[in-house]
């Protein structure tokens, strides 16, 4: 019953990797290494881009957004492939996979015109939701856009925006109505990293990298045509492009998760072997989980509060996963081997999971009020 | 119903699902592979185009009406067709790999089995027939008092009579497909019973579901509950692939396992002490579940599943999602 044309996919990306693998395995490791925020993306770019040159980064995206034009489910099986075989795509594809569908729908001039940039690895974006007090109420954002001659001048600041520092672009989610109109009053823009009056700076995490970073925005000029969508519109982009973070970044991390769990040595321990099965059992949900999402949201059907549930499995695979790396090869200490440091980066980010792009507390509440029809009076 | 996926065409399943739920309501105790027959539900099994969401409706009913039916008996013997010494699906009963030194096997009032099926222990993955009178059931006693379940000695695996052609481990695939499916059904229900208790419930002022360490207690459990049929379809899928199903059916049931001993934690905390008493029916949601947990061998369940999956390279079951994209489920 496995497919044909995966079969193909697959003996063509083992072709390919029995003359590449060494130079695979050594960007996919420079890439997983922990260092400042500089030389950290310029190794996921060059990652990128060599896999988009070698032609695996350019299938399942229309022409005209630098593509070959085929369908998404080609990017997923690229993907999952990639990770069986141990090598870890990029981060920076994660945000090739949020923004671009997200431009490709709200924006497609915009898209048509930056998109295939973003998909080739030549250009990195990062995306500016939260502010300093609008973590996980983003509907309470203050960062404030207003109309003038040119467009629209930007004032404010973004926190916590991913691979920030030496990004190109950046998708702001701005205010555009009074403060009381929460996400009703919201405008998404592609700002120019470079532009007059951004200044970004890198935060310092606990993996020992600068993952994310902070940006400032003094009466940033943005002219109308950078406008995502519709003025006061910026929620329903923020929405959907959440569904494409739970599905597409769901199911590359499955890829790597187990790629990861393939990969440990369990021996017999039979200790060993039940927290294996329990990983494996989260990361196979998680899986199915994504893929459904990527299905529904293929097919123009996918449901909001749905990927709430996703993205709780996703803390919880990427916990067992690691955690049980952990156990088998003990990150806190040197052990020699050449990949400590990755290893070492990939568990202390895991643990950034139930956080990132929607804390699981949030996800929770989602699931109690929208799923379950609980009432908001314990909010 | 609580969704716990994205919208999907219709498959037939609520359809299907209302019939079943008027059956077993009917005749809770007890309904044999004929009268499953009669009813039309075997026929449904048998057509592609309705075969996953009748099995869904058909097992997930099963396991929310608490009913004993013949109903994992059909799917086991819907996979061994035409082979020789193959028993009358009428007079057949599945038996479980559940306990070191037995199998046992429910069974469905009025309706005492001349032949069972096992897998064999001595020679993994083989299918085996057992004539009652060698098998010597005995009954047992269990937590759930209101099903039959007798046992039969796992040293008789070898008087069993392997029938050829068999594909190998198909019993336990399907057996233990069928009992994921209940559970499945069992935690839907609880989960709605629970949610429907905490929105009425009013203590300090106020319904207890609006408390949120009310609310994310139950949103935890829908998770696992949602795992559980995402996992359960895939199953359903792998099911015909002698490569995916045996791995798919273990992943299923390692999620049945997970989301039944969270959703009856999370349900009758939530009921409080009305839960406890056998004035409700809590109570027989989770006898009748730690029954389901020994037949899903869910003690073992991660050490199992750890073995299949590592034989397997560790890769995703599932590997069919690609050619059917579209269609989705």
């Amino acid at each position: 019953m496995s497919s044909t044309r995966l079969g193909e996919l697959r003996s063509e990306l083992e072709q390919w990797l029995a003359e590449n693998r060494p130079r695979a395995e050594a960007l996919s490791s420079a890439a997983l290494r922990p260092m400042a925020a500089g030389p950290y993306l310029a190794a996921q770019k060059e990652f990128q881009a060599w896999l988009y040159a070698e032609g695996w980064l350019s299938r399942g995206w229309a022409s005209e957004l630098g593509g070959t034009g085929e369908a998404v489910q080609l990017r997923a099986a690229i993907y999952d492939l990639f990770g069986a075989s141990g090598i870890y795509m990029p981060t920076t594809v994660n945000s090739v996979e949020i923004l671009g569908p997200a431009l490709g729908e709200f924006a497609p001039d915009l898209a048509v015109e930056f998109v295939p940039r973003l998909v080739s690895g030549a250009e990195a974006w990062c995306q500016g939701f939260s502010e300093p007090e609008a973590g996980s109420d983003l509907a309470s954002l203050r960062m404030r856009a207003t109309r003038s001659d040119d467009g629209w001048v930007l004032n404010g600041q973004k926190i916590w925006a991913t691979r920030a520092w030496g990004s190109d672009r950046c998708m702001a989610l701005v205010r555009t109505g009074i403060q009381e109109s929460r996400h009703r009053g919201l405008t998404m823009f592609l700002v120019d990293m470079d532009a007059s009056g951004v200044e970004c700076r890198a935060i310092d995490d606990m993996s020992g990298t600068q993952h994310f970073g902070e940006i400032f925005f003094e009466d940033v000029v943005v002219p109308d045509s950078r406008r995502i969508g519709d003025v006061d519109g910026g929620w329903a982009i923020a929405q959907y492009l959440l569904q494409w973070e739970r599905g597409m970044f769901a199911w590359l991390r499955q890829a790597a998760l187990h790629g990861i769990l393939a990969r440990l040595e369990i021996g017999d321990d039979p200790v060993a072997l039940d927290r294996f099965g329990a990983a494996f059992q989260d990361v196979s949900a998680l899986r199915l989980r994504a893929l459904s999402t990527l299905r529904a949201l293929a097919a123009g059907r996918s449901d909001g509060p749905q990927v709430s549930i996703d993205k709780l499995l996703l803390s919880r695979a990427e916990r067992s996963t690691h955690e049980l790396a952990n156990a088998l090869r003990p990150v806190a200490v040197d052990d020699g081997s050449e990949s400590w440091a990755e290893h070492l980066h990939e568990y202390l980010h895991s643990r950034s999971a139930p956080i990132y792009g929607g804390s699981a507390e949030v996800q929770r509440t989602i699931i109690a009020g929208q799923i379950l029809a609980l009432g908001k009076g314990g909010r | 119903m609580i969704r716990l996926n994205h919208p999907t065409a219709n498959d037939g399943y609520d359809e299907i699902r209302a019939t079943v739920d008027r059956m077993f309501a009917e005749s809770p105790d007890g309904i044999g592979v004929a009268e499953l027959e009669e009813l039309g539900l075997l026929e449904l099994l048998h057509d592609a185009e309705t075969r996953r969401a009748a099995l869904r409706a058909v097992f997930e009913g099963q396991g929310a009406a608490l009913a004993v039916a013949g109903t994992t008996e059909a799917l086991v013997l819907e996979g061994l067709p035409g082979l020789d010494g193959v028993p009358p699906a009428a007079s057949t009963a599945v038996l479980f790999d559940a306990l070191p030194d037995a199998y046992l096997a429910v069974q469905v009032q009025g309706h005492m089995p001349t032949h069972y099926l096992l897998e064999s222990r001595e020679e993994a993955g083989s299918v085996r027939v057992l004539d009652a009178v060698t098998a010597a059931a005995r009954v047992v006693r269990t937590v759930s008092e209101s099903v039959e379940v007798v046992a039969v000695s796992a040293e008789l695996d070898g008087k069993a009579t392997p029938i050829a052609g068999a594909q190998p481990h198909l019993l336990s695939v399907r057996s233990s497909l069928a009992v994921a499916l209940q559970v499945a059904g069992m935690c839907d229900h609880l989960l709605e019973l629970g949610r429907d208790h905490v929105q009425t419930r009013h203590q300090f002022g106020r319904p207890i579901g609006s408390f949120q360490a009310v609310q994310h207690l139950l949103a935890d459990t829908a998770v696992t509950i949602a795992a559980a049929h995402a996992t359960n379809d895939n199953a359903l899928v792998a099911l015909e692939d002698p490569d995916e199903a045996p791995l798919a059916a273990l992943v299923s049931a390692g999620a049945a396992v997970r989301a039944f001993d969270a959703t009856s934690r999370a349900t009758q905390q939530v009921l409080g002490a009305i839960g406890y008493t056998r004035e409700h029916e809590f109570h027989k949601y989770l006898h009748r579940g730690l029954l389901l947990m020994r037949l899903l061998g869910s003690t073992t369940i991660d050490r199992r599943l750890a073995v299949v999956a590592r034989a397997h390279g560790a890769t995703a079951p599932a590997r069919s999602w690609f050619d059917d994209f579209e269609e989705g489920h």
